[in-house]
């Protein structure tokens, strides 16, 4: 029998939200397969053919957060009046919104990523582009609407969005003040300085510093360095030291 | 744009950094005097004061709250502060950042459950007027009824307590900042930061200031007075929607030039609500700042923001009259 389209995305749902409860509830250690698969009312060997491993559950459902975002920001329908620091900052407070029903389950996500980087930062990869790709999307256009000026640097600005955003998911999940309302106030202020940046082009110019700092210095240093190895004094000693007749 | 900085320790960096900043502009103005001249010396005095009193308003303006609510009863004290220093804090009545849509939406989502826009058939996003604890904002209902919706600062009600603490370790060091005979006493300094903290405690709670509204509405019968109507459907702890009044601030309205009878008639209906509200209705609106009144084109005034009202007991009432007779004549030992 063949399953529709339909069929097997709901089925793909209902295990992200099994898996949800279950690793939330006993942690994802000892989570096991065999009880998400029941808890969504799937077969046990079925599952297998939609996550082949916990991990692949785990950073399916970043996948998932990260696509509702974007769905709940394309239906604000305003949203392309709004300013680039609103945007982000919308982007951000919706983030929040949507994994608030998963808290619990996004700190073992957290937990598990620092433990094992390599595999995280792999299964994270498309949560990661789709982010990226959204940031990029809301940045062309200010830079296209004039409202922020060409960013230098580019490909490099959406990583660091990414690890900032990450900061404020961290930030929220040790936050215990009454609503988050500690959470709000650390978005708003940082964000105002994000938009700040963007606004002023500052990466790409602390870059452009940085290079010539290293260029003019750095590399001017490695050049005396090597002038001081070909000191006759220091040869001479070297040759001394190594035995050989001076 | 910013939102209140929460942690005390970040708040008393911005008072901090005030005190700092006011001293270096002292500092700097002292340096310059000694190579000018006389009167060139009282214009860098002015401008001296012009300066320190933007500092001032840029710092209250940050911490809103428990600041603004406490500059906006220095900026009464007409006697105890510099003229410029005072209009400058005069400032804080309704003129204060706002908070940008996003934010405004989550405080709508959470406190009413939907978005503005489907709330509301109109949501403008863009504040009307700053109060000390919240933002008012134009919408307008499906019957087509204009309404103002104020929205209290997200955490604002986290930071008074913190505030209050902070305001009794600092003050006393920004208050040697004033000119000797302008400094108030320890205990009146202590006292005000100790009311300031119950009123604003009080006006955190908007469900309050919304039974407030209706009482004074349904109470105060005075021709030319107006009273927004509350609408309860959308009103919550941290969001309250009345009827939007139109009408001028009083610097708006005075700049218009109004008649001396206007004035008179405007100063009369005032006067009728206080004395009114006090003796008749035992109850006083205790936030009489020049925010909170509104002019109309048709000489009636509009009252609004009922966050703050003293009940008065009738002992009190009774023995009021003789109290205030006791001050006019300066005779302080009559009790």
């Amino acid at each position: 029998m063949k399953i529709s389209k339909k069929v097997k995305e709901q089925t793909r749902l209902r295990l992200l939200d099994a898996a949800v409860d279950v690793m939330s509830e006993k942690g994802f250690d000892k989570a096991s397969m065999r009880e998400i698969a029941k808890r969504a009312d799937v077969a046990d060997a079925t599952i297998y053919n939609y996550f082949s491993t916990k991990e692949k559950l785990l950073y399916g459902y970043c996948e998932y957060v990260q696509q509702q975002v974007m769905e709940e920001l394309m239906s604000i329908e305003d949203f392309h009046e709004y300013s680039l620091r609103d945007q982000l900052h919308q982007m951000t407070e919706v983030r929040l919104t949507k994994w608030l029903p998963a808290r619990e389950f996004l700190q073992e996500v957290f937990t598990q990523t620092f433990a094992a980087p390599a595999v995280g930062n792999e299964l994270l990869a498309e949560t990661k582009s789709l982010s990226k790709r959204m940031f990029v999307d809301l940045l062309e256009a200010a830079i296209e609407a004039g409202e922020i000026p060409e960013q230098p640097y580019q490909d490099l600005l959406p990583t660091l969005y990414w690890d900032y955003q990450t900061a404020i998911l961290a930030y929220w999940l040790k936050d215990t003040s009454d609503n988050f309302a500690n959470t709000t106030q650390l978005v708003d202020q940082s964000n105002e300085i994000v938009s700040q940046l963007l606004v002023g082009g500052i990466v790409g110019k602390t870059l452009d510093m940085f290079s010539f700092l290293f260029k003019t210095h750095v590399l001017q240093h490695m050049n005396s360095l090597e002038n001081l190895f070909k000191d006759p004094e220091i040869v001479a000693a070297k040759r001394r030291f190594m035995g050989e007749e001076a | 744009m910013k939102t209140v900085p929460q942690s005390q320790l970040a708040r008393s960096g911005v008072v901090g950094s005030t005190v700092v900043k006011i001293g270096l502009e002292k500092l700097k103005t002292k340096a310059k005097r000694r190579f000018m001249s006389n009167e060139k010396s009282v214009d860098a005095r002015a401008e001296q004061e012009d300066t320190e009193a933007e500092i001032l308003f840029k710092a209250v303006t940050q911490l809103r709250g428990t600041a603004v609510k406490l500059a906006q009863i220095l900026g009464m004290e007409t006697e105890l502060l510099p003229e410029r220093i005072r209009s400058e804090l005069a400032k804080s009545y309704h003129q204060i950042p706002p908070l940008n849509r996003v934010l405004v939406t989550k405080v709508l989502q959470q406190e009413l459950g939907e978005r503005p826009e489907m709330l509301f058939t109109a949501f403008d996003p863009v504040a009307i007027a700053a109060a000390s604890l919240g933002q008012v904002h134009r919408a307008e209902l499906a019957d087509g009824t204009p309404v103002a919706v104020k929205v209290q600062y997200p955490g604002i009600h986290l930071t008074i307590q913190s505030d209050l603490k902070l305001l009794r370790k600092i003050a006393p060091s920004g208050i040697k900042m004033l000119p000797g005979h302008m400094q108030p006493s320890k205990d009146v300094l202590e006292n005000s930061i100790s009311e300031v903290g119950a009123r604003l405690q009080e006006e955190t709670d908007y469900r309050l200031e919304a039974k407030n509204t209706r009482w004074f509405a349904e109470h105060i019968r005075i021709d030319g007075v107006r009273i927004p109507r509350v609408i309860e459907k959308f009103c919550s702890d941290r969001v309250i929607t009345t009827e939007l009044l139109e009408g001028l601030h009083l610097d708006d309205w005075l700049a218009m030039q109004p008649s001396q009878t206007a004035r008179n008639l405007a100063a009369q209906r005032i006067n009728d609500v206080f004395v009114h509200s006090t003796l008749k209705l035992r109850r006083m609106h205790t936030d009489p700042n020049p925010g909170n009144y509104l002019f109309h084109d048709d000489g009636a005034i509009g009252l609004i923001d009922f966050g703050c009202v003293k009940v008065f007991s009738d002992q009190f009432i009774d023995h009021l009259p003789e109290l205030l007779r006791g001050f006019c004549e300066g005779d302080i030992k009559k009790n």
